[in-house]
């Protein structure tokens, strides 16, 4: 038999998926299934970047509140989705830096993005329509706080804790709800298809990438009240801005566009090679980052220059940065493997891959010592010091959504 | 519906089928297949700008498929043995044979390792070219024609299958 008679006989065997229901709610459920997982994976890294925005922004000050009052230990608090076929979907981990032992299990019926108060009291996890606030002193959730904009995407956190902005992925809004009353604003209308956030450092500002207008939107955090649309071109994704908060460079297919935030006038277009869907900026501003294809390009902020690409063997889809600086981690969670690999700042060099497992997501410690690379059924902790693991963490909840850290 | 989304729901549209086939073929259960194909329909769809303009997009979402399926298969349904036939909802024609040669297939494939059922998949049924088989499994194109030659071998020689493939062969 050659292989088409192979094809034909395992096609006949098989026979015809079952057809119980029709096609067409079958296709409907399919959908909202599709899009309730995806939406969830949807601004994973998106989430990233922005956190490491807000990470670069936090750490930027030498003598910020977090810096002055910093309990020993800290939680890493990561959202898995669930085994296929369990009976309960979304479980949020809690894992205690102190001991790397995970605390007992939060069920939540739902999974979604993650963003945590600058105080690390709050959660708020998008799930749906809705946006969970999970206690971090009780590991409790509160009363979901219905959003009403449809389904939600990615969530960011204002640098000074008071209003979480969560887009609403089919309305082309963001939804400023508030920390202290727990309850959301008015929508703000932003572009199509909202893609990445990025607050200043001082927290006024919040810019949002909306990769199907090709705009990107300032947004004043003390009056929730929208700028004039920045035009940019079409899909730009991501977006990161500089600790002095003057610059935001937002990352597109092969070009990055560098945006004062002081005349809100996007710069010269800089190209770089492969995609450029991640970026990173070094805490003292000097470097951004650019993740996307096969290698990390760094561009200087000085000149807007483009460096040597830096080789990392796998396409970067998630940043993470030492407080030092030192170093940044690339995860690329979609390959067959699953590694993170450690770039020094100091020589724009790649390490030694580090393998992970399916689905990586990570997220550093606020002292810096530690990576915490979440990924299929497990966690590891990875020392930034000698970027070896340690032993791995087992949280089988099939696979991760995103991952915070309490200061 | 954006742009964006709506290009992702014709590929799903017109591709669902086919992927939940070949999941079948992986899994040897049509709810198993489902779960499979919306894992990896839903781990794609954000990435599904770049997907679209790297390589052919099925060849990524398949890629998505075998690695989900791989690790399924290795937590979850390691040393699963065939079990007595639960048919599904039957097709129309000769009923009795139809489940009957789908359950054989299931056994037989059942006794094949992952990757031997992987390649045959992704060779065969979805008739991919050998380096790209490799390159999606990880190993070398040597490794995908002996995992291959095994594979057929074995289901030729299955008892269970023999009087399937003998109509299949005339």
């Amino acid at each position: 038999m050659d292989n088409r008679q192979w094809r034909e006989f395992l096609d006949a065997a098989m026979g015809a998926p079952p057809g119980r229901v029709t096609v067409a709610a079958v296709r409907r459920r399919l959908v909202r299934r599709r899009v309730r997982e995806a939406a969830g994976v949807l601004a994973v890294v998106v989430v990233a970047v922005a956190g490491v925005t807000a990470a670069v922004g936090a750490f930027g000050g030498a003598s910020g509140p977090a810096a002055r009052n910093r309990p020993a230990a800290s939680t890493v608090y990561v959202d898995y989705q669930s085994p296929p076929r369990a009976r309960f979907a979304g479980t949020v981990i809690p894992i205690s830096t102190a001991t790397n032992t995970p605390g007992k299990p939060i069920r939540l019926g739902t999974f979604g993005l993650m963003a945590i108060t600058p105080d690390g009291k709050t959660i708020y996890l998008t799930a749906g329509d809705e946006i969970i606030p999970i206690s971090t002193a009780t590991n409790t959730p509160g009363k979901p706080i219905l959003v009403g904009n449809g389904r939600t995407g990615d969530i960011a956190m204002d640098p000074n804790g008071k209003t979480a902005y969560v887009h609403g992925i089919l309305t082309d809004t963001v939804i400023p709800i508030s920390t202290a009353t727990n309850r959301p604003g008015n929508p703000i209308r932003v572009g199509s298809l909202p893609a990445g956030m990025a607050f200043t450092p001082d927290g006024k500002t919040v810019y949002v990438v909306s990769s199907g207008s090709g705009t990107v939107t300032s947004i004043s955090t003390a009056t929730n009240t929208a700028g004039k649309p920045i035009r940019i071109g079409r899909n730009f994704h991501a977006i990161a801005i500089t600790p002095d908060g003057k610059t935001a460079y937002v990352g597109g297919l092969g070009t990055v566009v560098p945006i004062s935030t002081a005349t809100n006038r996007p710069g010269k277009p800089i190209r770089v090679s492969g995609g450029a869907v991640d970026i990173a900026i070094t805490p003292d501003g000097k470097t951004a980052y650019i993740g996307g294809g096969d290698t990390v390009i760094p561009i200087s902020t000085a000149t807007n220059r483009a460096g040597r690409p830096i080789r990392v063997g796998i396409p970067a889809e998630e940043f993470a940065i030492t407080r030092d600086g030192a170093t940044v981690y690339v995860a690329n969670g979609e390959g067959p493997i699953g590694t993170v690999v450690p770039i020094s700042t100091a020589t724009n060099t790649a390490g030694k891959p580090i393998r992970i497992g399916v689905a990586v997501t990570i997220a550093i410690t606020p002292d810096g010592k530690t990576l915490y690379a979440a990924a299929q059924n497990k966690v590891v902790p990875i020392s930034t010091a000698t970027n070896t693991p340690g032993k791995t963490i087992p949280a089988r909840y099939g696979f991760p959504v995103g991952i915070v850290i309490t200061p | 519906m954006d742009a964006e989304a709506h290009d992702f729901a014709q590929f799903v549209e017109a591709r669902e089928g086919a992927l939940r086939r070949t999941a079948w073929l992986l899994t040897g259960d049509w709810g198993l297949a489902e779960d499979l194909v919306q894992t990896a329909l839903a781990r794609s769809w954000p990435r599904w700008e770049r997907i679209k303009r790297r390589d052919d997009p099925e060849v990524y979402v398949r890629r998505v498929i075998i690695n989900t399926w791989t690790t399924w298969s290795r937590r979850r349904w390691r040393g699963e043995k065939a079990s007595p036939a639960v048919p599904e909802v039957p097709a129309a024609g000769d009923v009795a044979t139809d489940v009957a040669m789908r359950v054989a297939l299931r056994d037989a494939l059942r006794t094949l390792t992952g990757r031997q059922r992987a390649v045959l998949v992704l060779r065969v049924y979805d008739g991919l070219p050998e380096a790209q088989v490799a390159d999606m499994l990880n190993c070398s194109v040597g490794t995908v024609k002996s995992a291959m030659s095994r594979a057929l071998a074995r289901l030729r020689d299955d008892p269970r299958l023999a009087e399937f493939l003998e109509r299949e062969a005339r």
